[in-house]
């Protein structure tokens, strides 16, 4: 079964994750900060990571450079969920060794999902 | 200069010299030339106080106006006082004062006194407004004056005096000239009257006129006086002529008497006669010389023949003694004698008869020349006025348009200081940065804003060169950006330097919004140039602001949208176990509210971006068919969903210069509006060549329900939807096309309505510029222009 990391700082939109992404079959952890997020992919060590941009302590970008800082994580493939929509919000965290921005308002959950699915694929 | 000098001690020594001559009985010092009329010593005091005034008016003194002021009354009442007594009779004896007891009968002459009044006009209104009037009553002194002096060269006493009274005594009328002279060479110099031409010229005029015809005049008078002399001297040849004639008639009486009487006594007559006949015939002889004729040639047979007749009555007498009467009887009945006295009387009346006739011609000569005389005079005098007036209105005219360009030089002088004032203050209280520069670049102005933007001092920079102090720097490249200022120095207006910062003092950077522009002088040459700066650090801050204002605002919008779009969707998909039937259509509806948010959320963010010029633009040359087809395979499912064909005819590559994003997205915007009215049919997406060569049509074609005339043309406008709520069609934000066509506008093309009609369907079309044709060259720069002006956005 394959692990997802969830960090994302609004409760809603962990909950409605986490519940969409266990019915498609995940097993799910979740944190609602950056901080707690870069323990947490130490100790669980999921398959993909969905990261926030937006989030008090640690944001998206830093979370993303700590990854990729971190010799153990920074092969596991992040895709960055965030109602910021730029081009150059996109850039940078391309630039940064994301696989993707998807804004969150603008996708249902399950394309989301089946975003996950095809960056894990891509990794395996 | 000098010559001043010397005429002005002439007027002040001719009058002294005059007193003293008074003083001491000197005919020399009171009359120039004895036996000419002396001056009176009255008139020598007039002139001595005129001269005073004169030197007063002349210096400028103080209290030149004062004594000006009394010395015209003093004058004036003198030559009123003097007038009085020709005029009127009233004598009051005011020229007999001074040296009461040496005068004689020597008075003021009445050309002097009308001259005195005259100069004491003139000299009252030499200080009063009107002071060019000054002229007139200078100009008939003058006149006047200077037919005496005339009168005095041809010997003229009618020109210089009236027959009967003082006649004006000659250094007189010399003193009037000089006082007129004054006056007028003070009048024009204080009044700034440079003498031109025209104005130089009538004054000689006139002095030319006065000689002129006083000279021509004296000379007729001088001939009617020598014909005078000659009819008096004809006169006394026919008087001579009568006396000889006489003689020989008192003769032959004596004789006559002698003889019939023997008395001795009757010889008296006779004796007398023949004693004085020699002298009447030569007395003759010498006036007709004088007449210019041959006396002697004329006299000498009268002459020969009156001592013939003498003879003969000698010859009767001395018979009539020696007793012999009837013999001296008989000489007397031979009428010889007779012959002799006729013919002598003969000779006489034909002398005679040529005098007269000369005399008759003198006569009517005279007159004739008396006539032209007047006639000269009057022409004279009239010439003489005009001329004068002339010269008064020529002054006048210079004195006028003098004081015209006084006038106008003090407005111009009073605007200047006033706008000096006004820019002074501007410059002071502005709260731009301003400095100038010279033309070699020196700065020459700095004011309190620059100092307070720059943090440099005025003193620390005025007379530096401006780019040794001040570095205007590219915010973008750092390089220094001086350029706009050597542009404004090379005369090119108002040049606009765009997102600079400005190196101030210690080397610390403000951003600031500055502009150069030329300093032209009144010949329209470039004297140097003004810059004007602004600190923009506020406005950028600001900006920045309002930009994060939109993404935060969109963002935590987006969030709770995206929050509610996501549980909605899950539990509609059965995510959270099976939905309640009667749930699933307002589950629904609450799902497509929260989508129409989220839409109108991004259109507006979008909005946002292109009204701010924040659209951010990624240029590149994309193949425009893959782009269509790829919009259209997306929306191939919705439109299946509501039965309609949705094709593109578009199969060969092209290449066009556009933001790949933004085209799908214009695209599918134009693809759904016609998939949201249009319910059956089909829609059809086609590329061909534009107008424009350089650009490529796209065209959207719907069998829709299509637009009429009047909605087509608020249809690009923002928030314009058309019936879109009717007929329970999704609602749109009504921004998508504002927003599609600022992008394709931006991109370097535009969109059109192309055709559509009610009933009918629509075709929209949205051109493109063609990869690496001018169009896309000049789009790429635009945008790239854009994109410059924020380069503090990251």
């Amino acid at each position: 079964m394959a692990k997802v990391l969830i960090i994302e700082d609004d409760l809603p939109y962990r909950k409605v994750y986490t519940r969409k992404f266990e019915a498609a079959g995940f097993t799910v952890e979740s944190a609602e900060n950056g901080v707690i997020g870069l323990e947490k992919a130490r100790s669980f060590r999921p398959d993909i990571i969905l990261t926030d941009l937006m989030m008090p302590q640690m944001d998206g970008f830093q979370v993303l450079d700590a990854l990729k800082a971190d010799a153990e994580l920074k092969t596991t493939p992040v895709l960055v969920l965030s109602n910021l929509s730029t081009s150059e919000d996109a850039e940078k965290v391309l630039d940064k060794g994301a696989e993707g921005l998807i804004v969150k308002s603008d996708n249902e959950p399950q394309v989301i999902v089946e975003k996950a699915v095809e960056v894990m694929n891509k990794h395996r | 200069m000098r010559a001043k000098w010397v005429a002005f001690a002439a007027l002040v020594l001719i009058p002294v010299f005059v007193l003293a001559g008074w003083t001491f009985r000197n005919a020399y010092l009171m009359s120039v030339i004895p036996g000419l009329t002396p001056m009176n010593p009255l008139t020598a005091v007039c002139f001595l106080s005129i001269a005073g005034a004169v030197f007063a008016l002349g210096r400028r003194h103080r209290h030149a106006t004062t004594v000006t002021r009394y010395v015209g009354a003093f004058v004036l009442v003198v030559g009123f006082i003097m007038l009085l007594k020709y005029w009127f009779q009233l004598d009051l004896h005011i020229d007999r004062v001074l040296f009461s007891g040496r005068l004689g009968d020597n008075r003021i002459a009445p050309q002097t006194a009308f001259n005195f009044a005259l100069t004491g006009i003139a000299l009252l209104t030499a200080v009063s407004k009107r002071r060019l009037l000054t002229l007139i009553p200078i100009g008939m002194t003058a006149f006047i004056s200077a037919l005496s002096l005339v009168g005095y060269a041809y010997g003229l006493k009618l020109l210089f005096g009236v027959p009967g009274l003082t006649p004006m005594a000659m250094h007189t009328a010399f003193c009037f000239l000089l006082i007129d002279v004054f006056i007028t060479s003070i009048l024009l110099l204080q009044n700034g009257i440079a003498v031109g031409r025209r104005i130089r010229i009538t004054l000689i005029l006139t002095i030319v006129t006065v000689f002129g015809f006083g000279t021509a005049t004296g000379r007729i008078v001088q001939g009617v006086n020598q014909q005078q002399a000659h009819i008096i001297s004809t006169y006394q040849i026919i008087e001579t002529l009568d006396d000889v004639s006489q003689t020989l008639v008192d003769a032959e009486t004596g004789q006559r008497g002698f003889l019939l009487t023997g008395n001795e006594t009757y010889l008296a007559p006779y004796n007398q006669s023949a004693g004085a006949l020699d002298g009447n015939i030569a007395s003759l002889a010498a006036l007709l010389n004088q007449d210019h004729e041959d006396g002697n040639a004329i006299t000498k047979p009268i002459a020969t023949l009156a001592h013939q007749k003498l003879d003969e009555l000698s010859q009767t007498i001395q018979l009539k003694r020696a007793g012999k009467t009837q013999e001296a009887l008989s000489i007397v009945t031979t009428d010889v004698g007779k012959q002799y006295s006729d013919e002598i009387q003969a000779r006489l009346d034909a002398v005679e008869k040529t005098q007269l006739t000369e005399l008759n011609q003198l006569r009517n000569n005279g007159e004739h020349d008396r006539q032209i005389a007047l006639w000269l005079q009057a022409i004279g005098t009239a010439l003489d006025a005009i001329l004068l007036l002339g010269a008064a209105l020529f002054i006048r005219q210079t004195l006028q348009q003098r004081q015209r360009a006084q006038d106008e030089t003090a407005q111009a002088l009073q605007t200047l200081r006033v706008e000096k004032n006004k820019s002074e203050a501007l410059l002071q209280s502005i709260g731009d940065g301003v400095f100038a520069i010279d033309t070699a670049g020196r700065i020459v102005l700095f004011n309190p804003a620059a100092e307070q933007i720059t943090r440099f001092t005025a003193a620390d920079v005025i007379g530096e060169p401006y780019n040794t102090v001040l570095e205007f720097i590219n915010d973008t490249s750092g390089g220094t950006v001086n350029e706009f200022i050597r542009q404004a120095l090379a005369g090119k207006k108002a040049v606009m330097a765009q997102h600079t910062s400005l190196k101030c003092k210690d080397g610390f950077l403000v951003p600031v919004a500055d502009s150069a522009a030329p300093i032209f002088n009144a010949h329209g040459k470039v004297q140097g140039a003004v810059v004007v700066f602004r600190d923009i650090t506020r406005e950028r801050q600001l900006e920045r602001l309002k930009d994060d204002f939109v993404s935060v605002a969109s963002h935590e919008l987006r969030t709770p949208m995206g929050a509610i779009r996501a549980f909605t969707s899950m539990i509609l998909a059965g995510d959270y176990g099976p939905v309640n039937k009667n749930l699933i259509e307002p589950l629904t509806d609450i799902r497509s509210s929260t989508l129409r948010l989220v839409n109108l959320v991004n259109d507006m963010l979008d909005v946002a971006r292109i009204e701010a010029g924040r659209m951010k633009l990624a240029l590149n040359d994309a193949d425009l068919t893959a782009l269509i087809r790829e919009s259209v395979n997306a929306l191939v499912p919705l439109a299946q969903e509501k039965k309609i064909k949705l094709s593109t005819s578009a199969r060969k590559p092209i290449m066009v210069q556009a933001d790949t994003d933004k085209i799908k997205q214009v695209i599918t915007n134009l693809i759904g509006n016609a998939l949201k009215f249009t319910d059956k049919g089909s829609i059809k997406v086609a590329i061909q060549p534009a107008e424009n060569k350089h650009l490529v049509e796209v065209t959207v074609t719907d069998t829709g329900m299509g637009i009429s005339t009047d909605n087509q043309g608020r249809l690009f406008g923002k928030f314009e939807q058309i019936s879109s709520q009717q007929a329970g069609r999704p609602p749109g934000t009504g921004l998508g096309l504002y927003i599609s066509r600022e992008i394709v506008r931006k991109l370097g093309g535009d969109m059109y309505i192309k055709h559509s009609a009610v009933g009918e369907g629509s075709v929209f079309a949205f051109t493109l510029p063609l990869a690496r044709s001018d169009a896309a060259q000049k789009a790429a720069s635009a945008v790239a222009r854009e994109a410059g002006m924020h380069p503090d956005q990251k």
